[in-house]
């Protein structure tokens, strides 16, 4: 009897030896590479640092900065408008493009679910860099059909109105292959009883969808909200890409003036901005979090 | 079965890049930066008796920008140069080069780093900032002691006026190599299309409206502009130049982009877009270089180096003119050249190879054939006759009385307002006037700080 | 009348399909169509969605403009590499928090979770003055190293290897076999939709990086192709856009090999483990 216990009590710590050995790298890297820069950022946001000095202890100094600089708040509406317009178009569009390719039948979903994931596989600056040559006001091709069409030439890349629905068409081009494959595989595994139940109750095509299809996919839409919010408020490559971030910097994303910073050797401001991000990105998701019981259903049965 | 497949192909992947990737991944060494003082101490004492008694071979290294052929370019030079001086090996590095500011950035990361060059190519875009920051050492001394071998360098050859922009407070940085300037690129074809005859020197802005107007048009569904406007800091210099105007005032302490005559330079600019409609919409990604050949743009304002890609697609129908006057005529120009680091090592091999580049016949009768415009005067007399355009000599007589582009140590950020302007004023988004006044408010903060 | 009615959707439904199908494909048809033309026409309207001229030089100008095959050997390197470690060093956790119980498990994993909220703006500055100060500033291996963290791989991971039934371990423990040998000879292979999504998600993630290298990376020799292609488009003043769309091309052709590889797990690894839920 003793003598198990023991045993028992060896093979656990064993266990925990292993179980740590195994977690080690993982963790080492994520200190290291994630851990350890984040914890950093916030020292250096009160330092002076240029690239030939080391950093210097200032204080508050670039906090003030920060806190009186006008163009903060407009850089901020721009990520913001970004994300109000494509989180919402992402989860919808990204749904509806699901329910589509999953009544065509077992074959051509297969197909068109390959076709429409191409854009979200490729490199974004790439495509980018092709998309901005489309997006010519003169000589570009998405304006010599709508000439065709009948409607004025759009300054799609000289507006600071249209350089906005630049981003978001491009976009969404990009990347709703993303939540459209984690509706299509969420809408796979509704287990077609459900279905069967529905429809024995009487329930039509729109009420099938909205009573069991939709509470099904919660959690996915959850995933599907929180991961694109912080995608896009990171949104880097479109505008670096397309618009430079202009005209003016009425498209410049916080991601994209941390960069401008960097790049005119203001690294230490660049770190409270990047600081700032990640506060905003951990205040989104925390909420989410906190709201997801309202609506989430984990529900298996 | 499957997922060998994928394996196989991982590690073929991993072999091709190991391959390309030239030995092992970790390849950096951190070297010891010298600090500025010592760099300077160090050139005083450099001198011709170092070079006597300095057989044994000595290694620098130069930065260069990565552009198309550069590397062929620079093997070609570095093989002529060991011929006169086979102890020094000169090593390169190539920094992607998509506008100097960028290239500036990365220049100064390199030297932050420890990896820094002994010679740098860099052009009046940045040798105030490098100089400002004591990054750039001084000539004068290695000139002093090596009166004879200037000489025969042909330093002394070099158009005073292009050179300027390199002596600084006094002190000599470098030799002008090249530079270049704005014309007007014609293209005949267009010209001949619609009967109008090429333009002469002293043509102003009405005819140049007048030309541009008649050169816009719509063959076969596909338009023909008249001209393109300029919004980058160098073109648009140029036009401010010909309005008695200018981005800052004579010593570059305060902005004049607020100036009637700077606004009225950018209306025009402004004006050929959206009044006259004679040039498309400014984007970055347009290609007005093919579009110039292809005959889709008339008139183009450009420099000396577009007539490599005109040569490389043997488009042979073009002749260059002066930019028309608008109320004055002052031709602008940028040179650039060879600054030695003050991080270097070998501060007397760095400046003998830079004079070498900048003035040597061999470097600049074949490297600047079809790229800048020289700055020795004999190889300008030599050379531009030769080649086309047929107006080329415009160039030499233009040295005579360019005046330089302003680039404050600030450039960067004086460039970065200055762009974020003119995108604002082309898209519609602020009249000129506001545009001007905010940006002439902003860049007189930068150069106040 | 049931049956009927399926068909009727199925057609509409497929047309529809097409349709959109045809519209995200467009930009690719007109990108191989421009690539093929001859520079001085790139930008001639109207624009062609099907090659009619087949100027196949383009391509290779590109290797001659830029140094492109050091880009992709870079890219194969740091994205093979990268995409190797992680796979193993991902596994190795996930199979921890499935499999073995310890102190602090859920605080680790939730930690690890939570670097998917952390931006790579933030991270990257103080990576900078770290890489300067040992000396592994411009280097691939640099560019490696962050790529390595993968929260969203670890959560798949688990979750698939959570659906296996434990009997297969208590088995092979019976035959004295090592926690090693579980994950590797038993747990692993029965992974492998997992592991063959996670695999190539992070190889096209980090293919696809640009901004590490963005920031790292100075020397022409040692940069990725989505850096490379910036660097290409960046000499506008003497390059056409043929040229330019070519190299684009060129160098989405291993993710698209890579792509149709893996794709066909995707749905399993990505559906057994919960991710809906």
């Amino acid at each position: 009897m003793a003598g198990n216990k023991i045993r028992s009590m060896h093979i656990l710590k064993k266990e925990t030896f292993v179980a740590y050995l195994f977690v080690a790298p993982a963790l080492i890297l994520f200190l290291l590479f994630v851990g350890y820069p984040l914890v950093a950022s916030f020292y250096l946001m009160f330092c002076d640092y240029n690239l030939i000095t080391s950093p210097q202890f200032v204080g508050l100094k670039n906090i003030l900065k920060f806190l009186g600089d006008k163009e903060v708040p407009l850089v901020m509406m721009s990520s913001l408008k970004l994300l109000l317009v494509l989180v919402p178009a992402h989860v919808i569009l990204g749904l509806a493009l699901a329910c589509l390719v999953h009544r065509t039948g077992k074959k051509m979903s297969t197909a068109y679910r390959i076709i429409l994931y191409i854009p979200t596989i490729m490199t974004t600056v790439s495509v980018a860099t092709a998309w901005s040559y489309l997006y010519d006001t003169d000589f570009g091709v998405i304006n010599y059909f709508l000439e065709k069409l009948g409607i004025d030439k759009i300054p799609w890349l000289n507006s600071s109105v249209w350089a906005f629905w630049a981003i978001v068409i491009f976009s969404i081009w990009k990347f709703v292959g993303t939540p459209f494959l984690y509706y299509y595989i969420g809408l796979q595994n509704i287990p077609t009883s459900l279905y069967e139940a529905a429809e024995i109750d009487g329930a039509n095509r729109r009420q099938k969808f909205r009573y069991v299809t939709l509470p099904m996919l919660t959690p996915t839409i959850f995933m599907v909200v929180v991961l694109s919010m912080i995608s896009y408020i990171q949104c880097f490559d479109e505008p670096y890409v397309l618009t430079q971030g202009g005209p003016g910097i009425s498209t410049t994303t916080v991601s994209l003036y941390i960069y401008r910073n960097f790049q005119a050797q203001n690294i230490s401001y660049a770190s409270i901005l990047s600081v700032f991000l990640f506060v905003i990105i951990m205040i989104v998701t925390i909420i989410q979090f906190k709201i997801s019981d309202k609506w989430v259903n984990y529900d298996t049965e | 079965m499957k997922k060998r497949i994928l394996s196989i192909l991982l590690v073929a992947a991993l072999a091709a890049g190991t391959l390309f990737g030239c030995g092992s991944v970790k390849e950096e060494t951190n070297e010891t930066t010298k600090t500025i003082e010592e760099g300077a101490a160090d050139a005083k004492t450099a001198s011709n008796a170092d070079s006597i008694t300095n057989t044994e071979p000595v290694e620098i290294t130069i930065a260069y920008p990565s552009d198309d052929g550069a590397e062929e370019k620079l093997n070609i030079l570095i093989e002529e140069f060991n011929k006169s001086y086979p102890n020094i090996k000169v090593n390169y590095v190539l920094i992607p080069f998509s506008s100097w500011p960028d290239y500036i950035t990365k220049l100064k990361t390199m030297v932050a780093g420890g990896t820094g060059p002994d010679v740098a190519r860099l052009a009046v875009e940045g040798i105030q900032s490098f100089v400002a920051d004591g990054m750039a050492l001084p000539f004068d001394d290695f000139i002093a002691e090596n009166a004879d071998l200037m000489e025969e360098l042909g330093v002394n050859d070099i158009h005073p006026n292009i050179n300027a922009p390199f002596q600084i407070d006094g002190k000599t940085y470098g030799f002008a190599w090249d530079w270049n300037n704005i014309v007007m690129f014609l293209n005949k074809d267009v010209f001949a299309e619609k009967n109008i005859e090429l333009p002469s020197a002293d043509w102003d802005k009405d005819k140049f409206l007048e030309i541009a107007q008649a050169l816009t048009y719509e063959k076969d569904g596909e338009k023909v502009y008249g001209t393109v406007a300029p919004t980058d800091y160098f073109t648009v210099t140029a036009w401010l130049y010909n309005n008695n105007a200018s981005v800052l005032n004579e010593d570059m302490t305060k902005c004049t982009l607020n100036s009637p005559e700077a606004i009225e330079t950018i209306q025009f600019l402004y004006d050929l877009v959206y009044k006259y409609g004679v040039a498309p919409s400014p984007s970055a990604g347009l290609d007005t270089s093919n579009l110039f050949m292809n005959g889709q743009i008339a008139m183009l304002g450009n420099g000396r180096w577009s007539i490599a890609s005109l040569a490389n697609n043997n488009f042979e129908d073009y002749d260059i003119q002066a930019l028309p006057a608008l109320s004055t005529r002052q031709s602008s120009f940028g040179s650039g050249s060879f600054p030695v680091l003050s991080s270097t090592k070998h501060p007397y091999e760095a400046m003998l190879f830079s004079s070498w580049l900048s003035a040597s016949s061999f470097s600049q009768e074949t490297f600047l054939k079809t790229d800048s415009v020289p700055s020795r005067i004999s190889v300008m007399e030599k050379i531009l006759p030769t080649m086309l355009p047929e107006n080329g000599m415009l160039w030499r007589e233009s040295a005579d009385v360019a005046k330089s582009i302003q680039a404050p140590k600030q450039l960067t950020d004086v460039t970065a307002v200055f762009d974020k302007y003119m995108s604002l004023i082309f898209a519609n988004e602020i009249s000129v006037e506001d545009g001007m006044n905010k940006a002439t408010e902003e860049i007189d903060a930068i150069l106040a700080e | 009348m049931k049956k009927y009615n399926l068909k009727k959707t199925n057609i509409v439904s497929n047309l529809l399909c097409l349709v959109i199908c045809v519209i995200a494909m467009l930009p690719f048809m007109w990108m191989i169509a421009t690539s093929l033309r001859l520079p001085v026409d790139s930008f001639r309207l109207p624009p062609s969605f099907f090659p009619t001229v087949f100027h196949y030089q383009n391509y290779v100008e590109v290797f001659q403009k830029v140094p492109l095959l050091y880009y992709i050997g870079n890219s194969f390197l740091v994205s093979g590499v990268a995409t190797l470690v992680q796979c193993i060093v991902t596994c190795m956790a996930s199979y921890a928090f499935a499999r073995l119980s310890f102190k602090g498990k859920n605080t680790i994993f939730i930690i690890l979770l939570s670097g998917l909220m952390i931006p790579v703006q933030t991270t990257v500055i103080p990576i900078f003055i770290m890489y300067k100060k040992i000396g592994l500033m411009d280097t691939r291996l640099g560019i490696i190293l962050p790529l390595l963290i993968n929260p969203l791989g670890i959560f798949i991971m688990k979750q698939f290897m959570e659906s296996i039934p434990k009997s297969y371990d208590e088995a092979a423990k019976l035959d004295g076999a090592t926690h090693f040998s579980i994950l590797f000879r038993i747990i692993a292979p029965m992974t492998k939709p997992a592991i063959v999504t996670v695999a190539v998600l992070a190889f096209v993630a980090s293919w696809n990086d640009f901004y590490r290298p963005l920031i790292f990376i100075t020397s022409p020799d040692k940069m990725t192709l989505p850096l490379g292609m910036t660097a290409l488009s960046g000499l506008m003043r003497n390059t056409s856009i043929s040229i330019i769309l070519a190299g684009i091309l060129i160098s989405s052709v291993p993710l698209i090999l890579i792509y149709s590889f893996g794709q066909r797990y995707f749905v399993q690894g990505i559906s057994l483990s919960g991710l809906k839920g």
